[in-house]
């Protein structure tokens, strides 16, 4: 076809398509609202599944850790000698320390407890808590001061690295370093003692010195959101964790340490060394079940299971959504084949063939699709941004919009293959009527 | 010839013949025009001179092709080509407008809207006085406009045969003059107009005039 046909044809069909008004309103509309939550419920998920991912995301690839909970079950000199990479040792302390609370105006509380993680070193992968409260291991970004060293292990220093989170709470003035920071060793968490007489008595007062601070780790940064919404005047007294890290033989010596320990490798060898470690773990340990061997892919794969069949339930009912407004798109089409069968006549008498009949009216019903494509798309970024807003600002969940180029193109993509397939049947009818019959419809 | 139509049989039932033995020649540059009593097959004569609907027996030459009832699908080419279609209803696409109703024949066929194309468009809405309702919607149009809408565009690509059911039908005297006189320009043009029409008045335009009855034509 000729460039000035192609331009008369794409406004004829332009033409007749928006000619009925209520017709094409009523298509359009018909799938839009399928598209819409389609394309919505899409982004939602893939959202909320990159946020769910983001606590393994955290976890340096090459990083594999045995977290292990009854030492005396494990022979570690054995452990060390077979990992071929650098190891950081890690104990924690057997109880969270309450380091900050603060009361509110309408009587709520909020209170910030610490589990106090003595580290060999801080060069690695160091242990970080998930937004389950499960132990997990991600690397650290120094923001100020310096990291807990070798030497600080050896002179058994008073010293901590808190994350920004933490230094925000304790220190709102932003001047962490050189201030102290108290460990409550005796009481456990928030629900002290006023009931208990001699909790205080017990009580014992550790001082530490803060000498780095370094970039919150996820579940910090969702802490931080929930501090906010206590300080927006929540009615409900709010529990926040986080973690600090000391010398480990500070932990020896100041806390009795917990029988949770985690041995952090820099795998330069990650696969083998898993295997090792899994291979011990079977044989040593007989599979005992609290020794766990943890790393990235690992933890990724457990969360994709986790999320797998709520992903295919509601992919399931966004499917079968869009399917049941493209059934919808489907009957406006065939009434409307039915009204227009004197224009295939007249078509058909004026040399059209059963083809062209097709294809244009395949054309309208995929242009028309496409037109609903747009505008769900368009419809459903603006509703995720706002949701996402509202979580952020109303409700203090950590949670971002998760735009993917598949995720904008995949309801264009369905659009399209609906205005074929919904067109099609309805089209072909309309196309195999004679002209002589047709041309008599009025 | 054009039109060779020999001992033609049309059925709708499989029992009464619409058309039984008929035969016609036409050859171009004349007006033929075919009367008959309602129901006698003018309307089912002209839908197989058109290429519209099939015959059940004899032969159909046009242009000296024979035409094969049971290939009726490969005819749009030919359709498009060599035949003009005018209705008593007008069939013009009402929701577009009177330019792109005389142009809309040319989406179907190879042929490309070019300068001459063009050209002749213009001369052709000069000639039928459309020209100021070009772009008007069709179905804004008087009877009278739209029969003359429905004529350009049956001869906007020159075609040798022009079939017209009744094209003065809904139209009042002074119109259904216009018609055929336009009708009758086209034949000195050198196309061939098959015209069926119940108005006694325009029998005077018609090279020859036949008359439909028992499935036959006679002078
Ligand atoms: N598609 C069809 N199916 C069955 N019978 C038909 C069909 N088309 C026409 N007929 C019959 O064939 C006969 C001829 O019809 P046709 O339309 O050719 O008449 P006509 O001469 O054009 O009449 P009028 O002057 O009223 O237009 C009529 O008896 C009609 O009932
Ligand atoms: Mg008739």
């Amino acid at each position: 076809m000729k460039r000035s046909k192609v331009f008369f044809y794409v406004r004829h069909l332009l033409e007749l398509c928006l000619d009925n008004k209520l017709r094409f309103f009523l298509s359009v509309i018909g799938l839009l609202v399928g598209l819409f939550v389609f394309t919505t419920g899409n982004i939602l998920l893939d959202s909320y599944y990159n946020e769910t991912m983001k606590d393994a995301r955290q976890i340096s690839p090459g990083t594999v850790a045995l977290r292990y909970e009854y030492p005396e079950r494990l022979d570690e000199a054995q452990i060390y000698a077979k990992g071929d990479a650098p190891v950081t040792r890690v104990i924690f302390s057997e109880q969270k320390s309450m380091i900050y609370a603060k009361r509110s105006q309408n009587g709520t509380l909020c209170a910030l407890s610490a589990t106090v993680a003595g580290v060999s070193g801080m060069e690695q992968d160091i242990p970080i808590l998930s937004t389950g409260g499960e132990m997990l291991t991600g690397a650290c970004t120094l923001l100020k001061g310096r990291l807990i060293n070798g030497n600080d292990v050896a002179m058994r220093s008073r010293v901590v690295v808190i994350d920004a989170f933490t230094e925000s709470l304790l220190f709102p003035d932003g001047n962490s370093i050189g201030k102290s920071i108290t460990f409550d060793v005796s009481i456990p968490g928030i629900t002290t003692s006023s009931t208990d007489p001699n909790a205080h008595q017990e009580r014992e007062v550790l001082q530490c010195t803060v000498v780095g601070v370094i970039s919150n780790s996820y579940h910090s940064d969702r802490e931080a959101m929930e501090y906010q919404r206590f300080s927006q005047g929540a009615d409900s007294s709010v529990q926040l964790e986080s973690m600090v890290y000391t010398p480990l033989s500070f932990v020896d010596d100041a806390f009795e340490p917990s029988a949770l320990k985690l041995l952090i490798w820099d795998g330069a060898n990650s696969p083998s060394l898993k295997e090792h470690l899994t291979l011990y773990r079977q044989q040593s340990l007989k599979n005992f079940p609290s020794y766990d061997v943890l790393d990235k892919s690992a933890v990724l794969a457990q969360t994709i299971t986790r999320l797998a069949p709520l992903k295919l339930f509601l992919t399931l009912m966004m499917l079968l959504l869009l399917f049941i407004s493209g059934i919808n798109a489907m009957n406006t089409m065939f009434f409307s084949i039915k009204e227009r069968i004197r224009e295939i006549g007249i078509k058909k008498a004026l040399g059209a063939t059963k083809l062209d009949i097709l294809n244009q009216f395949i054309l309208e019903g995929m242009m028309m699709a496409l037109i609903a494509a747009v505008i769900a798309v368009v419809f459903s970024c603006l509703t995720v941004l706002f949701i996402q807003g509202y979580l952020n600002q109303r409700l203090f969940l950590l949670f971002e919009v998760h735009f993917t180029l598949s995720n904008l193109l995949l309801p264009i993509f369905v659009a399209l293959l609906y205005g074929f397939v919904f067109s099609v049947i309805p089209c072909y009818y309309g196309a195999m009527i004679k002209v002589t019959d047709s041309l008599r419809f009025e | 010839m054009l039109i060779e139509l020999d001992h033609i049989q049309k059925t709708y039932d499989g029992r009464r013949y619409v058309l039984n033995d008929l035969s016609l020649t036409a050859q171009a540059g004349e007006l033929i025009i075919i009367r008959g009593s309602s129901g006698s097959g003018k309307s089912t004569l002209l839908n197989l001179l058109g290429l519209l609907d099939v015959f059940d027996g004899g032969t159909y030459r046009l242009q000296g092709k024979e035409i094969n009832p049971r290939h009726y699908n490969r005819y749009a080419e030919l359709r498009s080509t060599l035949i003009g279609f005018i209705f008593q209803s007008y069939c013009l696409i009402d929701s577009i407008s009177v330019q792109d109703n005389i142009l809309l024949p040319f989406l179907y066929s190879h042929h490309p809207i070019d300068g001459a194309v063009l050209a002749y468009l213009e001369e052709i809405l000069e000639r039928f006085h459309l020209t100021p309702l070009r772009h008007k919607r069709v179905s804004l149009l008087s009877g009278g406009e739209k029969q003359r809408v429905a004529i350009a565009r049956a001869i906007i690509k020159r075609p040798p045969l022009i079939i017209a059911d009744e094209p003065t039908g809904n139209l009042d005297e002074e119109n259904s003059q216009l018609v055929v006189q336009h009708l009758k320009a086209l034949t000195q043009g050198g196309a061939c107009v098959v015209l069926v029409t119940h108005d006694k008045n325009l029998l005077q335009y018609g090279d020859r005039t036949y008359f439909l009855h028992e499935g036959r034509l006679t002078e």
